[in-house]
């Protein structure tokens, strides 16, 4: 009786051990960054950083101070709202494409006033910044944008946002800016 | 009687472990963060060996932007030779009644602001005070911070190497008109 019970608690000793072993994150799945996921139109809250997206467009070229930018996809551009909440912080974003592809803010778009990726979040202050990405077309229905700390540091808060229901409109034409 | 002994140092061993495996984080922490405030009267602390001096503190409202102010401060650090590196690195923080942390502009509105206010941005608009060299430096430095909390507001400053300590002065902002 006693050999019955001894083996029964190392199986169970076991089993528990193995469900251990399968189910521990590695480092890099357990130091990522914490998401939150955002729906369309809510304002999103990590640690450090508040933003909403108030609105997004595509346009087929830049119209930028040093020249018009065109593109073999189009340039999607949002237009968000973003506070600091307990200390001065720069964000960065990406757009997770339909196919789970990620595009970084394009650089093409230096030159452009309030843009996210240069612009510092203070505690208290709305900031309205844009976000430009270069992608192909396909990939804005169904996309969503990643808002982090640069670096994505690892268990700070970052926003995976909705963007609104409706499709982005077209601005045919570069607007002056 | 025996069993308890091997409880009690297993936990002993358990401790220790923490204790060893610990340290190095606690000495990491300690690095980040201000634990021994000293708050001088006057604008003047002396961290480290290095003589910290607000020589202006300015409040400038903008009035398109009426929810929020622009804060100038001037630095004058005079570190001595043996402190030089001591502040190197540091930011000069503002922190309001709420816990809050505004660090200086580095951006393009910073630039923008220090050359409204007739300073030198290319040399000033550093976050670091410039203490290496064991000369004198005197730092331009511009925050934005929500209008509300100007009456309220500490400079915080401090360096990785004066850490744990750190001076906070009280501010006292004059309002500044632009010519």
């Amino acid at each position: 009786m006693n050999l019955v019970r001894t083996m029964a608690i190392l199986l169970f000793a076991v089993a528990a051990l193995g469900a251990m072993m399968l189910t521990n994150p590695g480092r890099d799945r357990a130091f990522q960054p914490m998401v939150a996921r955002i729906a369309a139109g809510d304002q999103g809250q990590a640690r450090l950083f508040s933003a909403r997206i108030d609105g997004w467009h595509l346009e087929p070229a830049l119209s930028l101070p040093s020249g018009e930018r065109t593109s073999e996809g189009v340039f999607l551009v949002l237009d968000l709202t973003a506070a600091g909440t307990t200390e001065s912080t720069t964000l960065a974003a990406d757009w997770i494409g339909a196919s789970g592809r990620r595009y970084a803010t394009t650089a093409r778009a230096e030159g452009l006033p309030r843009r996210l990726d240069t612009a510092w979040m203070q505690p208290g202050l709305d900031s309205e910044l844009t976000a430009t990405f270069e992608l192909p077309e396909d990939e804005i229905m169904g996309g969503a944008l990643l808002l982090h700390l640069p670096r994505m540091p690892a268990l700070e808060g970052a926003l995976l946002m909705a963007p609104p229901q409706t499709p982005p409109a077209i601005r045919l034409a570069p607007v002056s800016r | 009687m025996k069993r308890g002994l091997w409880i009690l140092a297993a936990l002993a061993m358990t401790v220790a472990a923490c204790g060893i495996a610990g340290w190095p984080d606690w000495q990491d922490w300690r690095r980040t963060q201000v634990l021994n405030e000293s708050r001088p009267e006057s604008d003047m602390a002396v961290l480290s060996g290095t003589e910290i001096r607000i020589r202006r503190q300015a409040v400038l409202t903008l009035p398109d932007l009426p929810d929020r102010a622009v804060i100038w401060l001037q630095l004058a650090v005079s570190p001595t030779p043996a402190a030089a590196a001591s502040l190197g690195g540091c930011n000069p923080v503002l922190r309001d009644g709420r816990g809050r942390r505004f660090l200086p502009l580095s951006d393009e509105l910073g630039l923008k602001l220090l050359k409204i206010l007739g300073r030198d941005w290319a040399i000033s608009c550093a976050q670091s005070l410039r203490a290496a060299d064991g000369a004198g430096a005197v730092s331009d430095q511009v925050y934005l911070v929500p209008v509300d909390v100007v009456d309220a507001l500490e400079l915080e400053v401090s360096g990785p190497e004066t850490r744990p300590d750190g001076a906070i002065f009280t501010l006292s902002p004059q309002p500044l008109t632009l010519p």
